[in-house]
């Protein structure tokens, strides 16, 4: 605990430091920082691990925002491709058809659903991830500062066993020693303290997000599909009349009827009318 | 027709050329305005519309092409989506099996749809379409067939008129001709000239006749089925519609289910998480340093982005009482900090309840709490606040060096064995405002202290 007495200030902890020096051996303070050292070498292995955890979590991120934008295009392809289809139907449909109202009025609910399914997507899953993915780059690079720090951390103590440890003490030395190696444990232990806290709490948020994305998602498809799915019966209605309208004429493909009858009417050709 | 002979193929290669000569012939004549054109109004209006249906059938058969392809992308990206989420499931979580079942649910689906519009739709469309080619190809014979009678008539017609002046002509020298012939030889010029002209006439007519005919067979077979099929257009519509419409209607009214599922899923997965971290109170995650202090209950990073879902910021770790450290003992727990989140509430009733075990000196007078907060609402609950009244020299490692005039926080023992009689365990002020941890803490003589 000897470490954690070099409070804020510095004069004070520089004097009793010096006057433990004075007191106990140099062996025990040289102890402690290897102590230390070693302490801090499990803390890093520690720490390797949520650095990892935090690499996975910004591949799985990247990977769920890409597919989350793929689906989005893909929507939009289904949109593009079924009113395409709506169009060429109308285009189609002769005004004395059964139905023609309807079917315009069908065709605009369609598209404005569509419209919506799409909006709502982008707002509610492509920007969700697009916030959560953002996020990553800031913590990695504060990780790699904070490794940074550590490597000052690790030389300050390493230059100061290394003056505790001579056989001839300059005692100036030492002190200034002591003095950077307190303000680079302070800068260490700072970050490192706010890391500490936010990483565990970041790789569970991991999975907030997922539930979030999935649950909207899930309800948004929920939504459309049944509006859609009335849409679709009404199409089906309209079209069960224009059946009905039409009922006289043949619907099956199959070979085409031939009249092959020239005695017949029909056979008779104007061209030998205007011929006379 | 290769194979019957070199001779035949010539003599049809032959016929070809010359038919298309005559076609051609018949044609600039015709433009010239020096031949008459058979035109059938009605039957260019059935071309009309022939070619109209085609244009139309053609256009559907593409769109649905491309729905499909579409589908196709939709299909994939549905399931990208449920692999990512799959992968990051984990056994324990409610409803591993039930959303395996759903993804593969939803599978088939996709397959089962894009199979009955590509049977059912595309490939009816198909079969419609396939017939118009053959018969663009009979109207164009038609055609052919028609400029060839229409040849026909006119140098059948032709030759009518020139029949009387070619009479005319051939009479006088033909006649001057008989009187300086033989006797055996009278009448046979002329009878030879008769047969010659009406020859040429007899093949005239035969080919008319025959150009008639088959321009009028191919006439009426199309005259009957262009109407039929233009009226069949309805039908073919009206069916590929009203089962694509019927088949997406029962498409998405699965996905619907399906959807729901998922969804219910979902709710319930959060449901078990939040209980999940509401119970647990040791949060698991790699021990840091022997005596430091909780887990950092700050909370999420800031979700106001997260508009249209309320995204409740998950309590990670809401309960007042620490996650376990070392040097501390649960039993002991006198002492609380906190971030700004949870309350301390129950936690501490049972605590103060400890303190006259802990106090024997001073029973009554510690019920009350003090609570020390920084800036950052981190806040420390401690019994006590004495004042250095004389300047104290740490002797040891574990205490607490003490200058005149320093306010101490008065924290409980770790183990309350260790308390030696006159000690008590406290943390500087000035320490936790700067350092905000409980690491320098340490023990000092009471009686060098007073209460404040």
């Amino acid at each position: 605990m000897a470490e954690n007495k070099m409070g804020p200030n510095l004069q004070a902890g520089a004097g009793i430091f010096a006057k433990r020096v004075q007191k106990s051996l140099n062996r025990a303070q040289e102890k402690v920082l290897q102590k230390l050292g070693k302490t801090m070498e499990t803390k890093d292995e520690q720490f390797e691990l949520c650095s990892q955890n935090l690499n996975k979590q910004q591949i799985d991120g990247s990977r769920l925002f890409k597919d989350v934008k793929a689906y989005y295009a893909a929507v939009k392809g289904m949109h593009e491709t079924s009113k395409r289809l709506s169009q060429t139907l109308s285009d189609i449909y002769e005004s004395d058809w059964d139905g023609v109202k309807d079917l315009a009025v069908i065709t605009e609910s369609e598209d404005l659903l569509w419209n919506d399914y799409e909006e709502k997507i982008n707002d509610q899953l492509v920007r969700t991830m697009e916030n959560y993915t953002s996020q990553f780059p800031e913590v990695k690079e504060r990780v790699a500062k904070r490794g940074r720090k550590l490597v000052d951390y690790d030389s300050a103590r390493h230059h100061l066993e290394a003056l505790q440890g001579a056989k001839k003490k300059d005692e100036a030395k030492i002190a200034k020693a002591e003095e950077e190696f307190n303000k680079a444990q302070n800068v260490f232990e700072e970050i490192n303290n706010e890391l500490r806290e936010e990483l565990p709490v970041l790789h569970q948020s991991r999975i907030g997000c997922y539930v979030t994305v999935f649950e909207n998602i899930s309800n948004l498809r929920d939504v459309f599909y049944k509006e859609m799915s009335g849409l679709n019966r009404e199409l089906y209605n309209v079209m069960k009349k224009l059946e009905t309208q039409h009922s006289g004429k043949a619907f099956i493909i199959k070979g085409l009827n031939r009249c092959v009858d020239p005695g017949s009417k029909t056979c008779r050709t104007p061209a030998l009318e205007a011929w006379g | 027709m290769a194979e019957i002979g070199k001779g035949v193929t010539a003599g049809k290669l032959a016929i070809n050329v010359q038919k298309r000569l005559t076609r051609a012939q018949e044609k600039v004549l015709q433009k010239l305005g020096k031949a008459d054109e058979t035109r059938d109004v009605v039957f260019e209006e059935m071309v009309a519309n022939f070619n109209k249906q085609m244009g139309e059938g053609t256009k559907l058969q593409k769109d649905l092409k491309a729905y499909l392809a579409a589908v196709k992308t939709m299909h994939d990206a549905s399931r990208r989506l449920q692999d990512c989420l799959a992968d990051m499931y984990e056994p324990d979580w409610f409803g591993k099996e039930e959303m395996d079942a759903l993804a593969e649910d939803t599978d088939t689906m996709w397959l089962d749809y894009h199979q009955s519009i590509t049977d059912k739709s595309l490939q009816d469309m198909d079969m419609y379409l396939s017939q118009f080619p053959d018969i663009k190809a009979r109207i164009a014979k038609r055609d052919r067939k028609l400029v060839d009678f229409d040849s026909a008539r006119h140098h059948f017609t032709s030759l009518q008129k020139g029949k009387k002046k070619d009479e005319a002509k051939i009479a006088k020298p033909a006649a001057l001709l008989e009187m300086a012939a033989p006797s055996w030889a009278q009448g046979l010029i002329s009878a030879h000239q008769v047969a010659q002209t009406n020859l040429s006439y007899n093949q005239a007519e035969e080919d008319l006749g025959r150009a008639q005919k088959i321009f009028e067979e191919l006439n009426v077979e199309l005259q009957d089925e262009l109407p039929a099929l233009w009226d069949r257009r309805v039908g073919v519509y009206v069916n590929t519609f009203q089962s694509l419409a019927g088949h997406q209607e029962k498409f998405h009214k699965e996905m619907s289910k399906l959807s729901e599922n998922l969804n219910d899923i979902m709710t319930k997965l959060e449901e078990q998480r939040q209980i999940n971290q509401s119970n647990t109170q040791s949060y698991s995650q790699p021990g840091w340093d022997e005596a430091e202090t909780a887990v950092g209950e700050e909370g999420w990073i800031d979700d106001t982005d997260y508009e249209a879902q309320p995204y409740t910021e998950p309590n990670w770790d809401n309960d007042g009482a620490n996650v376990e450290q070392g040097g501390w003992g649960d039993d002991q727990y006198t002492q609380v900090e906190l971030d700004g989140l949870g309350q301390v509430g129950p936690q501490l009733d049972a605590e103060k309840s400890r303190i006259p075990q802990i106090w024997g000196k001073h029973p009554k007078n510690f019920t009350d709490f003090i609570c020390k907060s920084d800036v950052n609402e981190k806040r420390l609950f401690c019994f006590l606040q004495v004042k250095a009244v004389h300047d104290y020299a740490a002797t040891d490692g574990d205490e607490l060096e003490l200058k005149m005039g320093d306010v101490v926080l008065v924290l409980a023992f770790d183990n309350p064995d260790e308390q030696d009689d006159g000690w008590l365990m406290g943390l500087k002020e000035s320490h936790w405002f700067q350092k905000k941890d409980i690491s320098a803490k340490g023990v000092f003589p009471e009686n060098f202290t007073q209460r404040v």
